[in-house]
């Protein structure tokens, strides 16, 4: 293993044999051995290497069935692999899911050895770090109070401070961050963020692209057991919204082609070379499109979504004055949007509309995507948009001589 | 909060291989085992009023019903010495055994842990026996108490008797590693464990003296128990050194073979579970 490396995969392959069905039930086998399913092998690691450095917080991402969960379960050793080696450097900690080895019946205290015990530590280190463990799920007052009696708020906290205190080397989360409310996540995040900083390494498997873009050093995008991207968080997660935006589309409809046009380049107006928007003022951006056949109209739309994916709004605009296009013709638009968005992270995603001829309904094409950011102090109540207020106030005193309705403006 | 990175210990650099029946060492092992057969314990009895006394009161209240049933319905063996301190005491032997396999069988799948985490897969059906254990000293206790109360002779086979338990163990640990590895791919297992076990409770001198057996069927059923000489042994040792040993008026084959079979199942256990421990967490 090169020095400063924390884990190192090489072409690694695992695959999983699916019979039609599982165990034949007798039933099943009185019916004729025939029938019985041939089991064959869905190979859901398909020869991927990758290197995570010490130090390191490394995004794994992923739709379902991807074969996050397969890998993560490899590097911690839970799995083994059919082919392809595995090498770690120190003391890895699964993160699969919170609480595992956790007891209902046996107080917070005992718990907190269990489940130390169970992720790998030693017992006699495991019990010199209850105290810290019961701080930092601020759940210090219960310490002697059965599992079962915990809220799962509590139980939660409990079973995520169980993990990170264990402190190993290699830390593999598993969503293990989809739980708990905000306030928690963002502690979570902090200490993790403090371990890393202490050398340690941190794997996180995610659905969020957010997470990846504002958390992650690195990341890498799995799709169908093969690595599709490794690298920058933010090429990794424009690659992912892709993925997910675009490849559930019929095959023949290829990224950025519409049934008759294809979009050649889109640039964002305005825009700093990170992505960074100016607060308040509005969002523009040209996209070219390039005509593969005749269309009667054209348009394009400009999509906007939060750092989770969420849309928050999507403005369409069609080409009224422009008339039909013939294939080669370039049609260039010019897009733009209020700016109400608040500081953060969002997503802009473009698509090209065609309609026609003989009046075929608009087709739009697969979404090219952009990550921006709205600077400023970001502030999660405030929500992803800011909106006008007015308000009146009234109040109807109930004593004293003025008691008369005062109003305010 | 703990001070991270103040002793940077040597990081050990290795290469995966996927879990094993003793991945990460042999005290790591224990230590699961012990943590989780102590966890296992509390947990059974948590919230119930009476708790532990329940591991008594199980196999007092078999052994009652039968000995009524036995010798004042039936009143069969009156005149066999100490038959109540006999009874109790295979009642509690063969008790720990029916238990422990019994957990032990399905243990892999207990929390779905061996899919979490990287535990020694060994760790999940040792602790499902060790948790079995606590309750079969106890119940030792009791039986000390009976047969003391009872009259029995203290004896130097006593002093044996913890071998005999060792081999009672010994056999228990690999039934255990065998139906725990079977039951991986086939569930059946734990469903005919009961009935296995019941059949297992009649062929086995723990209601009836070795003496009484008769020649046919019954004998070879024996004879191919690995528990049968266990139990048989254990009243020679412990309740009666007149009753006639495992070896008395038996064709030494036939009372060798329980032995071979008892050791056929350990190893046949042995290599069945480390083959399995290394797919049991994909499999389950």
């Amino acid at each position: 293993m090169r020095a400063g490396t924390a884990i190192e995969v090489r072409d690694l392959r695992k695959s999983f044999a699916v019979p039609s069905s599982d165990t034949p039930t007798l039933a099943d086998r009185l019916r004729g051995p025939v029938r019985r399913g041939v089991p064959g092998a869905l190979a859901v690691l398909d020869g991927i290497s990758f290197d995570v450095e010490d130090g390191e917080f490394f995004g794994i991402v992923g739709r379902n069935g991807s074969g996050k969960s397969t890998l993560i379960r490899i590097l911690a050793n839970i799995y083994r692999a059919d082919s392809g080696t595995v090498d770690v450097r120190g003391r890895v900690a699964p993160v699969v899911e919170l609480g595992v080895g956790f007891n209902p019946e046996l107080s917070a205290r005992s718990n907190i050895v269990l489940g130390g015990v169970t992720l790998g530590l030693d017992k006699e280190v495991t019990e010199s770090r209850v105290e810290d463990v019961l701080s930092f799920a601020g759940v210090e007052r219960f310490a002697e109070m059965p599992l079962r009696n915990f809220s799962t708020g509590m139980r939660t906290r409990l079973a995520f401070a169980v993990s990170i205190e264990s402190d190993p080397d290699i830390l593999l989360l598993d969503e293990a961050l989809a739980v708990g409310d905000g306030d928690f996540q963002e502690r979570c995040i902090a200490e993790l963020n403090r371990r890393r900083d202490a050398g340690k390494t941190i794997i996180l498997v995610t659905h969020s692209i957010g997470k990846v873009r504002q958390e992650c050093d690195r990341a890498l995008l799995l799709v169908d057991g093969k690595i599709a991207s490794i690298g920058d968080p933010d090429e990794v997660g424009l690659a992912y919204r892709s993925h997910v935006t675009n490849d559930s589309r019929p095959a023949h409809r290829k990224r950025g082609v519409t049934d008759g046009a294809e979009i050649e380049s889109v640039e964002l107006l305005g825009a700093d070379a990170e992505g960074g928007l100016p607060r308040g003022e509005r969002i523009e951006a040209e996209m070219v499109l390039h005509m593969l056949e005749r269309r009667e109209a054209v348009g394009g739309r400009m999509e906007i979504r939060d750092g989770e994916g969420s849309v928050v709004c999507s403005a369409s605009e069609l080409a009224g004055e422009i008339g039909e296009v013939e294939p080669g013709d370039r049609v260039r638009i010019r897009l733009s949007v209020e700016n109400r968005l608040t500081p953060g992270e969002y997503e802009l995603g473009f698509r090209a509309l065609t309609a026609g001829p003989q009046g075929n309904p608009f087709t739009d094409s697969p979404v090219e995507w952009a990550f921006v950011s709205v600077s400023g102090h970001a502030d999660r109540d405030s929500g992803a948009v800011e909106v006008e207020s007015a308000a009146e106030f009234s109040v109807e005193r109930s004593t004293g001589p003025a008691a008369a309705k005062a109003v305010a403006r | 909060m703990s001070a991270i990175g103040a002793q940077p210990a040597a990081r050990l650099e290795r290469r995966l291989g996927g879990p094993t029946a003793l991945g990460q060492g042999l005290s790591r092992t224990w230590e699961l085992v012990k943590l989780n057969a102590i966890s296992d314990f509390q947990q059974r009895y948590a919230g119930s009023t009476l708790g532990y006394l329940w591991t008594l009161i199980k196999p007092i209240t078999l052994f009652g019903i039968l000995y009524v049933v036995i010798t004042k319905v039936f009143g069969r063996f009156a005149d066999i010495p100490d038959y109540g301190s006999m009874l109790l005491f295979n009642i509690m032997l063969f008790s720990f055994f029916s238990e422990a396999v019994g957990g032990a069988a399905r243990s892999l799948g207990t929390g779905g842990l061996i899919r979490k985490a990287e535990i020694p897969i060994l760790a999940m059906p040792m602790s499902a026996i060790l948790a079995t254990t606590f309750t079969l000293l106890t119940n030792m206790l009791v039986v000390g108490v009976w047969i003391t109360v009872a009259g029995v002779e203290p004896q130097w086979g006593w002093l044996l008797f913890p071998l005999l338990l060792l081999a009672l163990v010994v056999l228990t640990v690999g039934t255990s590693l065998l139906l725990s590895s079977w039951w991986v791919r086939h569930r059946d297992v734990a469903q005919a464990w009961p009935s296995i076990s019941r059949l297992l409770f009649y062929a086995t001198p723990i209601l009836f003296p070795l003496e009484v057996v008769p020649k046919g069927v019954m004998t070879d059923l024996l004879s191919i128990n690995p528990l049968a000489p266990i139990i048989a042994t254990a009243r020679v040792l412990v309740i009666d050194p007149n009753a006639p040993g495992w070896f008395d008026g038996r064709d030494p084959v036939a009372a060798l073979l329980p032995f071979v079979i008892g050791i056929a199942i350990c190893i046949g256990g042995a290599i069945s579970f480390s083959r399995r421990a290394k797919t049991a967490a994909e499999e389950i």
